[in-house]
């Protein structure tokens, strides 16, 4: 190759202009340049290969559109509307600017994208949620003037009836299915109800003037839910849905809950953690109780496990908001299931207290009038009685109610000697603890809760 | 802002960069242009319309940056034009006969050009330089006289690098078959001239 070029170029070189031949080029093209000069006034240099020069540039301005930056800015601004606003207004409340978006954007968006029949249901429930929600933070904040509460109302009717209506569309393809979901919006309307209703005697006595009570007041919705949930119990009973589709509703439920809980960010050792822990773990004992007890009594089993849907679909509802919920007294709403073993400690403590009160009660005798004593004596023999029936009986659950019953019954007794005049020293410090009994056999329990007071 | 200079400045500075070209170029401009068309005169011609045309371009205001693409590529225009006005149907023809073709694998590798040229007599390959239609001695001229790369003649030629590459090698490839053919004449020149 190199011996090719250099053989190539040599020869090349050759072809030359010779020198006069130069000289006349060169003189010839000075001569060009001198008659054909550069203009006086050189126009700003264009660049190689710039756009042709404008004709009429004197007769027409040109507008130099700028597309680019334009466009730029148009793009950066429709994704401010079309991802940060929805963002932002998902966090308002009636009153805030952005707070149609949520509703008509927001939601109608996730609405009309939402086909499954059963997602549909579940979102109108979510929504209904979001609303009693809403109003609750207002409420708590001392926002919710009469007005706002009326369109609250008003969002609240529209979602329930949406609800009703997609579960009545659900029940022609898929019966237990309805039926499962209109437990589920039964539940949800009943757990807001309690914990509206709970909270505004908390709030309204803390309300300083009546002006403020009436920007707390929640009373109209709870009027509302409650009309609504007496409406769906006058509906005729529906047959029981199929054991197997319980359980999955409630397998989804489960999960969901394990989700959120973990999904929230507790302080250590917070009371609410450790008591919803303890609900889930409740709703798992039930569980396999209910598929212990599918083989002998099905309906039996199936109505245990219907409870425990509800007490899930509660937590969840709970844990959805759980700002919001914070304040809510668990125990009121999902009521703690306690263990065979802490029936069993239970019932124990429960009959000390009740021997306690009968050794007492029977030492006072001799200073009772005859009529008097003779109550008493009723009274103890009543109690001694459901003791031997407790004893006979090994239904955990109804044990449970006549132990506290017999209490009850002894501890009016009590009340009637004292009434009576009879000095009761003897016995201090059982009436001193007469309050106090029931804490103290609640925390004999695993779950030390200040909060939840064994009823 | 950048100072202002005054427009004597910017034109002196113009022409002077415009003559050092013109230096710098002249020699290998008119070596093309006459390798490629074959007569003194029209090629001393063709580079002078080059340099008034660049000169004319550089009036009008716009700026060029590097001047040697830019006087090749000139040329090069003028002298197809020059083509044109001469034998008008030929070239057309020609033009039309190449079109884009792929070329083969061996053909697009500079490496098997290389080793074709290496077969070649050099002095003897640019005595039939002018036996070989336009567009095969046009890249031929420009890789191994005006030494540009393939890269460099594709820009200027508007074709893209694997026509130049094809090009080359079937130009190489034309040249030796003449070589070999003049050989050949000869040898049975000599062995008539024997009897």
């Amino acid at each position: 190759m190199k011996r090719f070029s250099e053989q190539f170029n040599t020869k090349a070189q050759s072809v030359k202009l010779q020198a006069v031949e130069r000289d006349a080029l060169k003189a010839r093209l000075v001569s060009y340049m001198e008659y054909h000069p550069m203009p006086v006034s050189t126009p700003a240099p264009r660049k190689f290969a710039a756009s042709q020069p404008l004709l009429f540039a004197d007769t027409f301005k040109v507008l130099q559109i700028p597309t680019v930056p334009i466009f730029r800015w148009s793009a950066a601004f429709s994704v401010l509307l079309l991802i940060m606003i929805p963002v932002l207004a998902e966090k308002t409340v009636p009153g805030d600017n952005l707070y149609a978006v949520k509703v008509r954007f927001n939601e109608e968006v996730r609405s009309s994208l939402t086909l499954d029949q059963h997602a549909k249901v579940e979102w109108e429930t979510k929504r209904l949620n979001r609303r009693i929600a809403e109003a609750r933070q207002l409420a708590s904040e001392g926002k919710l003037t009469p007005e706002v509460e009326v369109q609250v109302v008003a969002a609240v009717r529209e979602h329930t009836e949406n609800v009703q209506k997609e579960i009545e569309t659900l029940r022609v393809s898929d019966a237990d299915g309805a039926t499962l979901a209109s437990i589920e919006l039964n539940t949800t309307l009943e757990l807001q109800s309690t914990s509206l209703q709970e909270e505004g005697k908390t709030t309204l006595a803390a309300a300083v003037s009546d002006a403020q009570a009436a920007t707390m007041s929640t009373q109209l919705l709870v009027d509302v839910l409650n009309e609504t949930i007496s409406k769906q119990d006058d509906q005729p009973d529906v047959a029981i849905p199929s054991y197997d589709k319980i359980m999955a509703r409630i397998e989804q439920n489960n999960t969901r809950s394990h989700e959120l809980l973990t999904s929230i960010k507790f302080n250590d050792a917070d009371p609410l953690k450790s008591g919803i822990d303890r609900r889930l773990q409740d709703v798992n004992r039930s569980i396999e109780q209910a598929n212990a007890l599918r083989s002998q009594d099905e309906v039996t089993a199936s109505q245990l496990l219907i409870n425990t849907l509800e007490r899930t679909q509660k937590l969840i509802v709970l844990m959805s908001d759980i700002d919001v919920n914070r304040n809510v007294d668990l125990e009121l709403v999902v009521p703690i299931i306690l263990t065979a073993q802490e029936q069993d400690e239970h019932i124990a403590q429960l009959n000390i207290e009740i021997n306690r009160r009968v050794e007492v009660l029977e030492a006072l005798r001799p200073q009772m009038s005859v009529a008097l004593a003779d109550k008493v004596g009723f009274s103890i023999t009543a109690a001694k009685q459901k003791q031997v029936e407790v004893q006979s009986d090994h239904s955990k659950i109804t044990n449970h109610d006549f132990a506290k019953d017999t209490l009850t019954l002894l501890n009016d007794a009590l009340g009637v000697v004292k009434a009576a005049g009879i000095d009761t020293s003897g016995v201090v410090t059982i009436s001193g603890e007469k309050e106090g009994s029931a804490t103290t056999t609640a925390s004999t329990t695993p779950v030390v809760n200040t909060k939840e007071k064994v009823q | 802002m950048a100072p202002v200079r005054k427009t004597d400045d910017i034109n002196e500075n113009h022409e002077a960069r415009f003559l050092k070209a013109f230096e710098e170029y002249n020699e290998a401009l008119f070596r093309h242009a006459f390798l490629r068309i074959s007569n003194r005169e029209k090629a001393i011609d063709v580079v002078h319309d080059t340099f008034t045309k660049v000169w004319s371009y550089l009036r009008n205001g716009y700026e060029i940056d590097n001047f040697r693409p830019f006087l090749y590529k000139v040329l090069n225009n003028l002298i197809i034009d020059e083509y044109r006005r001469k034998k008008e149907a030929s070239l057309d023809a020609l033009l039309e006969i190449d079109g884009v073709d792929e070329g083969s694998f061996s053909e697009l590798s500079e490496s098997t050009a290389e080793a074709l040229a290496a077969t070649l007599d050099g002095k003897k390959a640019f005595e039939l330089l002018e036996e070989l239609p336009d567009q095969y001695r046009e890249v031929i001229i420009l890789r191994f006289v005006d030494q540009l790369g393939p890269r460099e003649i594709s820009d200027l030629i508007e074709e893209s690098e694997n026509v130049v590459s094809v090009r080359i090698h079937r130009g190489l490839k034309m040249l030796r078959q003449k070589i070999e053919s003049k050989d050949t004449e000869a040898e049975e020149n000599r062995k008539r001239a024997k009897k």
